[in-house]
């Protein structure tokens, strides 16, 4: 790379392209997937639905409860649990449980604002049990919003 | 093995909470100490009616002219079907009467809390713990939990059931998307391992997805020759029969129909949607019928609250106080459990006042399984 950097006039752009691209970046990257808090997971999966019916609030502070995050009502002052203390199989499936929920409830599908495709960008690994980019029907929301992909995210550090 | 040392912390504090609530702790206990822990000896079926049943016009008080004066424009006419004590069945669940001839059916009378929430959502959390407060775990998890052999508990519906939830039994999820078989199992390794979290996940959730495709391979085929309602829970009744029929049936199945909210056009809608429920139901008795081994079965249904005596302006009901649940299968101890409220004794609201709590509704069911 030293070389290479060199032929290219110590071109500091070049330089922090070819680093990012670096199998080594994108190995760090995935290490640095982070289970998302439950206030994340709820808000980017109503984002994606873009439903602003009040069934999709009040099914999402019950479960937001169930998973452990009721809004403003953190456990201590040390305040909410990171990345895999959020791992334990009752809050899992509490998420996986409201998720489902927001997806089965008429009212906010009939209010939904849903691009046409579910585009390869909307995780940050590929979607395990779903091929991105895909038509966004309820089918394939409903497998993207089970997919445990959909949890994880890319810790602020790097993005 | 820090995620099943917090797992394992996590669930011991659900049992905690559970024993904590007392009621279906006691209960738990007793039902585990029962005969047939075997998975395959008894199966309850819980079938949530979600939007919150109107009870008094689907088991009416038809001989009482308080209820024809509070509902002028839905009170149950000529064609409700007569059963007992004054009581009679909406006309639509017509296809349930062979069944309530035969002891095949039952209602428990003025299920509800005494001062119930208005909020669906708070309401269904009560109903699911099986307590006022709606916070713990599940009823059904807290129950089948105190069993040495229980099996998994299986939700049908594809929102779920918390009933089911938060205790220690594997709860899943038996949906239209797990049957499809899409499944989590074949991430390529790479993917798996370069994620560390993703890892942890995988392996928390593993249990479930092995328990899911062991019954997806001995599911029996499906039903033939029934008549059983196009839709959602016709569908649920359909997959429940094939895993009845499979020899290896969970203890627990968890089936739901929405539809019951009815504040307007009540009398078109609840005929609907009572309609589908009596077919469904017919269907899942037929098809039992025709197995020639099974387990005994139990099925509950039950809503989040009944609806008020009065009627409102919009030709529908709004929400109320205790309800009916409804009973079916091969144990069926009586036509009633309970007493119908008076509709001449409401609450300060105005509604009826429920004769006995879904946690005494609770126990005589497990009592049926045990």
């Amino acid at each position: 790379m030293a070389t290479a950097w060199r032929a290219q006039d110590l071109s500091l752009p070049w330089l922090m392209q070819t680093l990012a691209s670096s199998p080594e970046a994108e190995q760090s990257q995935r290490q640095g997937l982070r289970l998302r808090d439950p206030l994340e997971l709820v808000v980017r999966s109503l984002q994606l639905l873009g439903s602003d019916h009040p069934d999709a609030i009040a099914i999402s502070l019950r479960g937001l409860r169930a998973m452990g995050q009721a809004p403003f009502e953190p456990p201590s002052v040390k305040g909410w649990p990171v990345n895999e203390e959020w791992l334990n199989l009752r809050w899992l499936q509490a998420r996986r449980r409201t998720l489902q929920q927001l997806l089965a409830d008429e009212e906010v599908w009939d209010t939904r604002q849903l691009p046409s495709t579910l585009a390869a960008n909307l995780t940050d690994l590929p979607p395990l049990a779903l091929a991105l980019p895909a038509a966004a029907d309820r089918d394939s929301v409903a497998a993207l919003f089970a997919d445990p992909v959909w949890q994880l995210g890319l810790s602020p550090a790097l993005r | 093995m820090s995620e099943l040392h917090l797992s394992r912390r996590t669930l011991l504090t659900g049992v905690a909470a559970a024993a904590a609530t007392g009621g279906l702790g006691a209960l738990a206990q007793a039902f585990a100490s029962g005969r047939g822990t075997s998975s395959s000896s008894h199966v309850l079926v819980l079938l949530e009616l979600r939007g919150g049943n109107d009870g008094l016009n689907t088991l009416a008080p038809v001989a009482d002219p308080v209820y024809r004066r509070a509902r002028p424009t839905l009170a149950l006419g000529n064609d409700a079907i007569a059963l007992a004590d004054g009581l009679a069945l909406h006309p639509a669940l017509a296809p349930l009467a062979p069944l309530w001839r035969r002891g095949r059916l039952g209602f428990a009378l003025g299920v509800g809390w005494s001062s119930p929430k208005r909020s669906h959502f708070k309401a269904a959390d009560q109903w699911a713990v099986g307590d006022a407060s709606g916070e713990g775990a599940g009823w059904l998890a807290r129950a089948y939990g105190a069993r040495a052999q229980s099996g998994p508990l299986v939700a049908l519906d594809a929102s779920g059931c918390a009933a089911t939830e938060g205790g220690t039994p594997l709860a899943l999820q038996l949906g239209p998307a797990q049957l499809r078989g899409r499944s989590l199992q074949a991430p390529s390794p790479l993917v798996v391992e370069a994620s560390p979290v993703l890892r942890q996940m995988i392996a928390l959730e593993s249990a479930g997805s092995q328990e899911l495709e062991r019954l997806r391979g001995v599911l029996a085929p499906p039903p033939v020759g029934l008549d059983l309602p196009a839709g959602n829970l016709g569908r649920q009744v359909a997959l429940a029969l094939r895993l009845i029929g499979s020899g290896q049936c969970p203890p627990v199945l968890a089936l739901a129909q929405g539809g019951y909210d009815t504040h307007n056009n009540q009398g078109r809608r609840h005929q609907r949607v009572l309609n589908q429920l009596a077919l469904a139901l017919a269907g899942l008795d037929a098809g039992l019928q025709a197995m020639k081994q099974r387990p005994a079965l139990t099925l509950l249904a039950v809503s989040e609250f009944g609806r008020r005596l009065q009627e409102n302006g919009s030709g529908g009901t709004d929400h109320g106080s205790a309800s009916v649940a409804l009973l079916m299968g091969d144990r069926i101890p009586g036509p009633f459990f309970g007493t119908y409220p008076s509709l001449s004794n409401l609450d300060d609201r105005g509604d009826l006042q429920p004769t006995q709590s879904p946690e005494q509704l609770y126990r005589r069911v497990l009592a049926l399984g045990a």
